[in-house]
């Protein structure tokens, strides 16, 4: 009657030790020709480079692309997140740069009440109530 | 806290900013009113022995923190939803949480309503994502008029993580 | 979907240019084994100096690495410092494989593994000094398996290199950019549609995946040192979370705590009820707890006395082997005294 095991998989916890930028690439198209890439292109020759230098975990990637232009994050959990940026200013594209870089590329949610405030993985540490463990001369008479 | 908040309040084009790498630069979070108050009337402290609390034979720890008047009870290892945009941090910043009401593990528990002495304990967390939520809408109308309109939101909140809370 | 035992066949696609474009995840990842060093040995066999890996692979140099943004870009996220080479980096992110050109991280990859095993062994054995050997083992698997070790490299956003050598060609990537890419051999085995791998083989994408993390944990101890290496595996890996109290699988826990009470020289234990609702009720609720003389091992509730009972052992057993000591101090730490825990004599 050996003890057996349940073998486990160790689950991250992203920020408890290290912290991983989830954001491992941004990719900006652009369109040489195209009028609704003219903020794009004024934002990759004169803002990209500083935001690039800013930001060195995370890979920039340009490309020439016809059509109207696109940013795209890609995330450590192999997901992306695309936002058109079609005819908007340098200013516009830098808010939404900084949005990707800091989102974890996970679905957004539609709304947490209370009881989602606080997500943990611990056990609960001050156990569960329980009827039958509160003296009896102060328990709940039917 | 909420002033103290504004008056920091980063311009709006922040990435043109330079700034240095991520997690190198710790920064002090919310300086409450309860810091203040302690400031004002030092002669109040008393040194509270926690012993109890560090040599029961449950190690794990709990607290109840307060940000922006709001109360979380968490755990080492724990993630928080701060359901608005913390605007002075980034992703990887260390954030010191300092307004602490209750302390305890299993057996026991330290509680003052007005806050915890500093000194006690050490919690902090890092920001690990700045996000939004859906998108929703909403359909705003008067009653018995045909005329009707959409208001869509898409609010932003902040996760944190908890990595440090020990008692000193 | 139909079962089949193993798929063994294993082929290795002749040349890189012939694998088609739209190869899916599945064809290349089962492999029947992984290829292993070889090793030019002295004719002293004692001279162990001269002992030579085979091959004539060259090393990355910072130059190119620094090239690829991928790499770049990963050393910048791992917060890896200065000193840790991009070339030691680079060497990381290449799997054993026959002809590659390239330095790989075979070495780097053992001496990582050993290292990454050593600091979660002592972390489990001082933290939880009660442990049995099959739940350490199980727990030490855990967290340096190769699954989870692999789960690591892709948190860290490490990419497998799945461009053809023809899709490079097209778009005119340069050469440099395939470093910051996970490099192994994509065996082509090709399993038909519907076949589910079900044992053997070796799984070659999380073994590459895996080494990644080790050859970085090596890295980090030859350009950081020791200490380093061991901060950087707390970061890493111990931070993660596992529940061992979930581990446990008893087959007969009252008579396991039978057999632990006389190993600790206690007395035999005894089940009381300690509290009772609706015994005559489709829901009765007992509380046991099992004692030994007066003091109580653990407690347990059930819809049966049966039940109750075990799980009131299986919670004593539990409330043993999990104990953990007040501020543990593992052996590689400076101010460690082996004979003391808690403060006192060890009493395992």
């Amino acid at each position: 009657m050996p003890i057996r095991a349940i073998s486990q998989v160790a689950t991250a916890r992203n920020g408890l030790g290290a912290f991983i930028v989830p954001c491992k690439r941004v990719t900006l198209t652009y369109c040489n020709w195209g009028g609704s890439s003219q903020g794009m292109r004024d934002f990759l020759t004169k803002d990209l480079k500083a935001i690039a230098a800013k930001h060195p975990q995370i890979e920039f990637k340009v490309m020439k692309k016809e059509g109207h232009p696109i940013i795209k994050g890609e995330y450590n959990n192999g997901k992306e997140k695309v936002i058109s940026v079609r005819k908007r200013d340098p200013l516009w594209i830098n808010d939404k740069i900084y949005l990707l870089t800091q989102q974890s590329g996970k679905k957004l949610i539609k709304n947490f009440g209370k009881k989602q405030d606080v997500e943990s993985q611990n056990e609960s540490i001050r156990g569960i109530w329980s009827p039958m463990h509160t003296d009896p001369s102060v328990r709940h008479r039917v | 806290m909420m002033q103290r908040f504004a008056s920091l309040r980063a311009p709006v084009s922040k990435l043109l900013t330079p700034r240095p790498a991520f997690a190198s630069i710790p920064r002090l979070f919310s300086t409450s009113t309860i810091s203040q108050q302690a400031a004002a009337e030092p002669e109040a402290k008393t040194v509270t022995d926690l012993t109890p609390l560090k040599l029961s034979p449950s190690a794990s720890l709990y607290a109840t923190i307060k940000v922006h008047g709001r109360q979380f009870l968490v755990t080492e290892g724990d993630i928080i939803n701060l359901p608005y945009n913390v605007k002075e941090a980034d992703i990887g910043d260390k954030l010191h949480l300092n307004d602490v009401v209750t302390i305890g593990n299993r057996d026991f528990t330290y509680h003052q309503s007005e806050g915890i002495s500093q000194d006690l304990y050490k919690i902090s967390c890092t920001v690990i994502e700045k996000t939004k939520k859906q998108l929703s809408k909403r359909i705003i109308k008067q009653k018995r008029t045909r005329e009707y309109r959409r208001a869509f939101n898409k609010s932003p909140y902040t996760v944190v993580r908890v990595n440090e809370l020990k008692l000193n | 979907m139909s079962i089949l035992r193993i798929v063994q066949k294993g082929i290795r696609s002749p040349n890189v240019l012939s694998r088609s474009f739209t190869v899916s995840k599945q064809n290349w990842t089962y492999a029947p084994s992984v290829v292993t060093p070889k090793f030019i040995v002295p004719a002293d066999l004692t001279s162990f100096g001269d002992y030579k890996r085979a091959g004539s692979q060259i090393p990355v140099t910072n130059a190119d690495a620094a090239k690829a943004p991928g790499l770049v870009a990963l050393h910048a996220r791992l917060q890896l410092p200065e000193s840790f080479e991009l070339a030691t980096l680079a060497r990381s992110l290449t799997f054993i494989a026959e002809g590659n050109q390239y330095a790989d991280n075979a070495g780097m990859a053992l001496f990582g593994k050993n290292l990454v095993k050593y600091y979660v062994t002592e972390y489990l054995m001082v933290h939880y000094p009660r442990l049995p050997a099959v739940i350490l083992r199980a727990a030490l698997n855990a967290y340096t398996g190769e699954e989870t070790l692999a789960q690591i490299a892709r948190e860290w956003g490490v990419e497998a290199d799945n461009k053809s050598e023809m899709e490079k060609f097209l778009v005119d990537e340069p050469k440099e950019f395939s470093l910051g890419r996970l490099s192994f051999d994509k065996v082509d085995t090709n399993p038909e549609r519907g076949v589910t791998v079900v044992e053997g083989g070796v799984n070659v994408q999380q073994a590459a995946f895996a080494s990644v993390v080790k050859s970085v944990i090596a890295g980090v101890h030859a350009h950081n040192g020791a200490d380093a290496a061991k901060q950087f595996i707390h970061d890493h890996v111990i931070s993660r979370h596992i529940d061992i109290s979930q581990m446990f699988q008893f087959q007969f826990p009252t008579r396991e705590l039978t057999n632990l009470c006389s190993r600790q020289s206690l007395e035999p234990p005894v089940a009381r009820l300690l509290a009772e609702t609706g015994r005559l009720t489709v829901s009765p609720v007992f509380v046991i707890g099992i004692f030994s003389g007066s003091s109580k091992l653990g407690e347990g509730q059930g819809n049966s006395l049966l039940e109750a009972k075990s799980r009131a052992a299986v919670n004593a057993l539990k409330n043993y082997y999990l104990y953990r000591p007040i501020d543990p101090v593992v052996p590689s730490d400076p101010k460690y005294d082996g004979s003391l825990i808690d403060g006192s004599a060890v009493v395992i």
